[in-house]
């Protein structure tokens, strides 16, 4: 930049001479006076009229760090004037600066372009080619130079096309994740799949001019993320089977213990009854005790079958079964559970109506267990879309960062929920008490639509 | 004479039970039926003054077996001859339509009673079962005007509300220090819960719950 200042010949002769253009003297031995000195100049194109007019050539170019200085000397005739030498002086550092950094800035781009393990592609707007780098050049399994000049699609067919038109013409970035790709006379390669960006370089009126393609294989990762997603897969059905067989296994032996067995320990108490109504001699005493023990061999069976699973839930259904379980509960532990429901009076698929149950059980032991309290609450909502359970104490609660869980049932809660494709939350705090709220979907028009056909 | 028929799948039972009326001068067994779904049908025919089912049958739901003998043979009184000592079992069978409720524990007595009080139109229930017990219960499974709003969790009430305040997933994601992906899954939660179905539902909620003022 050039500008326009009068210098003062002692600042400059100090070498602290302003920035600008100015009509300067100097004294410079052994040299020759250019023109007649001093002459002031106002303007650019006067101060070059007078250089101009002295058909003065530049001498030199200095850098002293701050100032870049063009000297425009004369022919340097000797006379007897003292030499004076008119300078025009251009502030050029920031240039310079610029000049280096843009120098470094390309170098760094150089070797990151060329080094990174990202591939990385410059086409022109047609999708042409304009160069590669060697990680691409190597996914590519071609020589670097092979590219340039081809058209990218013709190279590599793709859907990715119209994302490609589409960027050109909007001239935003696209990012694309894990996008599936098959090279083209690579069958053998599988399906690969690769996390990708777009990235306009917009000319100077601000029109695409070029585009950066670069691109990351993410093949093996999401080869990885699927075997783990099958494995978890395989997991999650395996304890859901575990689970079901549990169940069935339970149901079973509730069902024959407390009707076979129930019914068999009956008959035997009836035959008793009656024997001993009519013997009434000496057998009677013992008959009577035979009576008192399968009265309680009765009442153990039947506690028995009841907490392996409660004939009422498959029998009278989910509200039943809560209401029994809470008093039971209650009857046990002291705790006053409370219990609201809204619409619950209905039958539910018979797996949310387990899942329901065991969740309120597993989350009433662990009141009983580790809240410390004296009440506790459980809330059931059955809504169009989802039946939505919430069991809470004020007890001692526990910090869900750090509690292992183990123990307390809340994984195997977990498992129950997300099994059916809901989702278990627990508001927990150390000395703020638990929240548990468990909500299962359930689409109640299709289960009603099911029962009719 | 009092008609009886005897409904249980367990021939023992069946034997006990026959032995035990046939020990009293006024009743008589007429028929014994093992199979649930021909009990309806046995009542119709043999016209009972009492049928003493058992409510675990084979074939057919208890409960569904006195709807329909209620339905059909309006005359016939039903005492129940259970396992279940659960009231909601009795109150489900009372519901229906029966009189009588008697434990299978119980002493065989109480049977022989239970039948004399329904051919008498009146209600019997073995110890320790009670009418008090019943209305317990009956309170118990009423349902209750619920808030819909206590079935969200702590952070799908924020969400709620900094969605109805007007911010964005990105936004509420920033404030909760979650990601916007959590953010949007907590917001179908609470939609599916409180059956929202856009946008308008949460904010009128969310006006009509004064979580937001309406300006």
């Amino acid at each position: 930049m050039r500008s326009i200042s009068r210098r003062t010949p002692g600042a400059y002769a100090e070498g602290l001479a302003p920035v600008g253009l100015a009509a300067s003297q100097h004294k410079i031995t052994g040299d020759r006076p250019v023109c007649e000195l001093p002459v002031v100049v106002e303007t650019a194109n006067e101060a070059h009229t007078v250089v101009a007019g002295c058909a003065g050539t530049i001498v030199s170019a200095r850098w002293n760090g701050n100032l870049s200085a063009d000297f425009i000397g004369s022919d340097m005739t000797p006379t007897n004037e003292p030499p004076y030498v008119l300078g025009i002086d251009t502030d050029v550092t920031e240039q310079r600066r610029n000049d280096d950094r843009a120098r470094m800035q390309s170098r760094l781009l150089e070797k990151f372009f060329e080094s990174t393990l990202t591939c990385a592609v410059l086409l022109d707007k047609g999708f042409n080619f304009i160069r590669v780098n060697d990680a691409y050049a190597k996914a590519c399994r071609r020589p670097a130079s092979e590219f340039p000049g081809r058209n990218h699609f013709d190279l590599y067919p793709s859907d990715a096309r119209p994302i490609f038109e589409e960027v050109v013409r909007t001239g935003r970035p696209y990012v694309a994740e894990a996008h599936p790709f098959v090279f083209p006379g690579h069958p053998e390669w599988g399906v690969t799949h690769w996390d990708w960006t777009l990235v306009p370089v917009l000319g100077d009126h601000g029109e695409v001019d070029l585009l950066l393609f670069c691109l990351n294989d993410v093949t093996e990762r999401r080869r990885a993320e699927q075997r783990l997603q099958e494995a978890m897969n395989q997991l999650r059905g395996l304890s859901q089977q575990l689970v079901d067989i549990q169940e069935q296994e339970r149901r079973r032996i509730a069902r024959e213990l407390h009707d076979q067995m129930g019914q068999e320990l009956t008959a035997l108490k009836l035959l008793l009854e009656n024997s001993v109504a009519t013997e009434k001699a000496v057998g009677s005493s013992r008959l009577s005790e035979a009576l008192a023990v399968t009265n309680g061999l009765m009442e153990s069976v039947r506690r028995i079958s009841f907490d392996l699973r409660p004939a009422m839930l498959d029998d009278l259904g989910l509200l039943a079964a809560l209401v029994w379980l809470i008093d039971r509960h209650r009857a046990h532990t002291g705790i006053d559970v409370s219990f609201r429901h809204n619409s619950l009076d209905q039958r539910l698929p018979p797996e949310i109506e387990t899942a329901a149950y065991r969740i309120t059980q597993e989350a009433l032991t662990n009141v009983a267990r580790h809240a410390n309290v004296r009440q506790a609450e459980v809330a059931v909502w059955v809504t169009p879309d989802a039946v939505v359970l919430r069991i809470m104490d004020q007890g001692r609660g526990f910090d869900p960062g750090t509690a292992t869980h183990s123990g307390s049932g809340l994984l195997g809660m977990q498992e129950r929920v997300m099994s059916l494709g809901g989702n278990l939350t627990v508001d927990a705090s150390v000395g703020g008490g638990t929240t548990i709220i468990a909500e299962i979907p359930c689409n109640f028009i299709d289960a009603v639509q099911r029962a009719r056909q | 004479m009092i008609s009886i028929l005897l409904a249980d799948d367990h021939p023992v039972i069946l034997r006990g039970v026959r032995d035990l009326f046939e020990a009293h001068e006024n009743m008589r067994v007429v028929g014994q039926e093992s199979d649930g779904s021909k009990i309806a049908a046995a009542v119709e025919r043999l016209k009972p003054a009492v049928l003493v089912l058992d409510l675990m049958m084979p074939g057919a739901s208890g409960v569904e077996i006195i709807r329909q003998v209620v339905r059909q043979s309006p005359d016939t009184r039903i005492v129940v001859l259970s396992m279940h000592s659960n009231v909601a079992y009795v109150r489900e069978a009372l519901h229906a339509g029966a009189i009588g409720y008697v434990l299978k524990c119980a002493d065989g007595e109480e049977l022989v009673r239970a039948v004399r009080e329904a051919v008498a139109g009146r209600r019997y229930l073995s110890p320790p079962l009670s009418e008090t017990d019943i209305e317990k219960y009956v309170q118990q499974v009423a349902g209750h005007g619920l808030d819909p709003h206590e079935m969200l969790t702590n952070r799908e009430r924020l969400v709620l509300r900094l969605t109805a305040e007007g911010n964005t997933s990105t936004q509420i994601s920033e404030q909760l220090h979650i990601s916007p992906r959590t953010v949007e899954s907590h917001r179908a939660n609470l939609f599916r819960k409180l059956g929202f179905h856009n946008h308008t539902d949460l904010i009128r909620y969310a006006i009509q719950r004064g979580l937001v003022s309406p300006q």
